[in-house]
């Protein structure tokens, strides 16, 4: 019933003092009723709120669990491991997480990774973590892929570099262990309050598990509208998706 | 029967009669703090169960985001909020003692609508992971409880440990980083550019937590400390003033006073530490831990405030100037306090009386405007 993996002992330390709470406060009413009524219509709520946290910590931690596997060879595309940083694991609390880069004849590159999505702190947004690398924003767009539901958060990020602009095109979403997505960002505490609620929602509620997927390829210079590198990203998400989708149902 | 020979009492100094004296009143409270938990053990369990609604919250901040557990954050001080609320409480327990007294029995139990809302902030925080919601939630779980168990009027008279309470609160993290951010780097550049001008071969590169110092070749990594420094010492400086039961102006220029001071040695120390050769002893200056900065900040802004009127006094009997300004003041203030005392003073008498007639209207005003929806209507009974 609960994964022992999720279980941090945080968890176990706030299980323990969360239940000698509720003990103390329902212990107290075999003892005298009237002294401790107030404890009962006070402590017995707070408690059960202690658990309730203690509840919610768990299935964030849980929600973090599912790690999918990418796709290893799409069409004329070679994958290889590329494992993710140690910093950017560091900054991200430590997810799980791993990261392909694909590489097809005409040597054109597209990088993919996938973090899982437990506490709010694996969700940083690239419009704030790839901007503090230099990078600046130069369009976002919500595209609706051809799949169901499925959207993606589009986005392009330019850098200037001695060798002239260097631009970023990237695709990121959200998926759930049932396939639903979303590209809300989640990062922040207060802007963001909405997608955060819907998320929590589905982790400690529903019990879903999540992956955040961030595709994306260095523009080349001679492809001034992006056209091809947007077919490059579109082949490699809609494979990435259907994968995890497959692997989702599967595991379920 | 001889007489026993007088035992020699060893001199007490002013300082042991201080710190006996000072032991004992530890005891004493000790001993009644236990006492309530004996007549009341349900407070023990209500304190805990509180205490235990705020473990995961707390682990946010302190495990996860690191923004309670590192002195050099601007937000250390907030673990000691609720512990600094519970001792304004159990100084103010004679005021509340009265207000229950004065309580009409059939008033002495709220509602308990504001314990709900806080239970439901609490609840609502655990899936949106936000801290300020809730610490919001605690504290109004907090006031609840008093206004379900005691009533309005002992909700009213506990007004100041829950409004001392908000500072639980976060604020924002992303101003507050960008407002740290900015303090750090001008700080650090302030420092660098004045110790070349002194002649000092120094560059520095800040970062996110800290700025890398190259001194004469030697590298130097010091933590970025000023906001934290002028936050945490305006923070203790705050609780001591209300301790205190100071009057509102006082505690701010306090509070102010003791912030500047934290913010100042927080680049003095550094900037001093500089200037001696590289040293094992001048890299532990230049890091100095932050509580260090605050308890000297906060310190010698306890020592300005209880020593200044001294002070004062003493340069305006040695200077003739300072003791003209000196006089002159006093009148004016005799002047304006007995203009608004009597209601017949004389110019500036009528214009302090003027201004403080003004003030209350417009307070007045305020609390009308605010109890004007919650005042019930008196009905015509026939």
């Amino acid at each position: 019933m609960f994964q022992s993996e999720a279980i941090t002992p945080v968890i176990t330390a706030s299980f323990i003092v969360s239940t000698i709470a509720l003990l103390l406060s329902v212990i107290g009413l075999f003892i005298s009723k009237r002294r401790y009524a107030m404890a009962l219509q006070v402590a017995a709520p707070l408690a059960i709120i202690a658990f309730a946290g203690t509840f919610a910590t768990y299935r964030f931690r849980n929600a973090g669990l599912w790690l999918p596997p990418l796709p290893d060879n799409i069409g004329n595309w070679k994958a290889v491991d590329t494992p993710v940083s140690k910093d950017t694991l560091a900054l991200l609390g430590f997810p799980l997480a791993c990261g392909h880069e694909y590489q097809n004849q005409f040597s054109e590159v597209v990088y993919s990774s996938a973090v899982c999505a437990g506490p709010f702190e694996n969700y940083h947004d690239p419009t704030v973590c790839v901007a503090s690398n230099g990078f600046q924003l130069t369009a976002k767009k919500t595209l609706p892929m051809e799949i169901g539901k499925w959207k993606v958060r589009a986005m392009i990020f330019k850098k200037s570099t001695p060798r002239g602009d260097m631009r970023i095109m990237m695709y990121y979403w959200t998926q759930t262990r049932r396939g639903n997505t979303a590209t809300e960002a989640r990062m922040g505490n207060f802007r963001d309050m909405g997608a955060r609620l819907q998320t929590g929602y589905s982790s400690v509620v529903q019990g879903e598990q999540n992956v955040i997927m961030r595709i994306y390829t260095v523009i080349p210079p001679d492809d001034t509208e992006g056209k091809q590198s947007q077919r490059n990203l579109n082949e490699i998400c809609t494979a990435t998706y259907k994968l995890l989708l497959e692997d989702g149902a599967r595991k379920n | 029967m001889t007489n026993a020979p007088d035992v020699a009492v060893p001199p007490t100094t002013a300082h042991a009669g201080r710190w006996a004296r000072f032991r004992d009143n530890v005891v004493t409270e000790a001993r009644e703090i236990f006492g309530l938990f004996r007549r009341s053990p349900e407070w023990a369990v209500i304190v805990f169960a509180w205490f235990a609604a705020a473990f995961i919250p707390a682990f946010w901040y302190m495990g996860e985001d690191h923004w309670w557990s590192q002195p050099s954050s601007p937000l250390f001080f907030e673990p000691f909020v609720p512990f600094f609320c519970a001792a304004l409480l159990w100084q103010d327990r004679a005021r509340l003692s009265e207000a229950w007294q004065m309580t009409p029995r059939n008033k002495r139990r709220g509602s308990p609508w504001l314990l709900y809302l806080g239970f439901l902030l609490v609840l609502v925080s655990h899936l949106v992971h936000v801290l300020t919601v809730a610490a919001i939630g605690l504290i109004a779980v907090a006031a609840g409880i008093i206004y379900y168990g005691y009533g309005a009027l002992v909700l009213k008279a506990s007004r100041r440990a829950l409004l001392f309470a908000l500072l639980f609160a976060p604020p924002p993290v992303k101003p507050l980083s960008m407002t740290a951010g900015f303090f750090s780097n001008s700080a650090w550049t302030k420092i660098t550019s004045g110790l070349r001008r002194l002649g000092q071969d120094i560059s520095c590169t800040v970062e996110l937590d800290f700025a890398a110092l190259v001194v004469k070749g030697h590298v130097i990594n010091a933590p970025n400390i000023h906001l934290s420094a002028i936050l945490v010492s305006g923070f203790f400086m705050l609780f001591l003033e209300v301790w205190r039961r100071d009057r509102a102006g006082t505690v701010l220029v306090s509070t102010v006073f003791a912030s500047l001071l934290g913010g100042i040695l927080s680049m003095a120390i550094p900037f001093f530490a500089l200037l001696l050769p590289p040293s094992p002893f001048s890299e532990t200056l230049v890091s100095t831990h932050p509580l260090i900065i605050v308890a000297a900040s906060v310190s010698l802004a306890v020592l300005v405030r209880n020593r200044l009127s001294f002070w004062l006094a003493a340069a305006a009997t040695r200077s003739r100037f300072l003791g003209r300004i000196s006089s002159g003041m006093q009148k004016f203030t005799d002047r304006a306090t007995a203009g608004v005392a009597s209601g017949v003073g004389g110019k500036v008498g009528r214009a302090g009386q003027g201004a403080t007639k003004g003030t209350e209207a417009a307070i007045d005003k305020f609390f009308a405007a605010i109890s004007k929806p919650f005042k019930r209507k008196r009905r015509n009974r026939w």
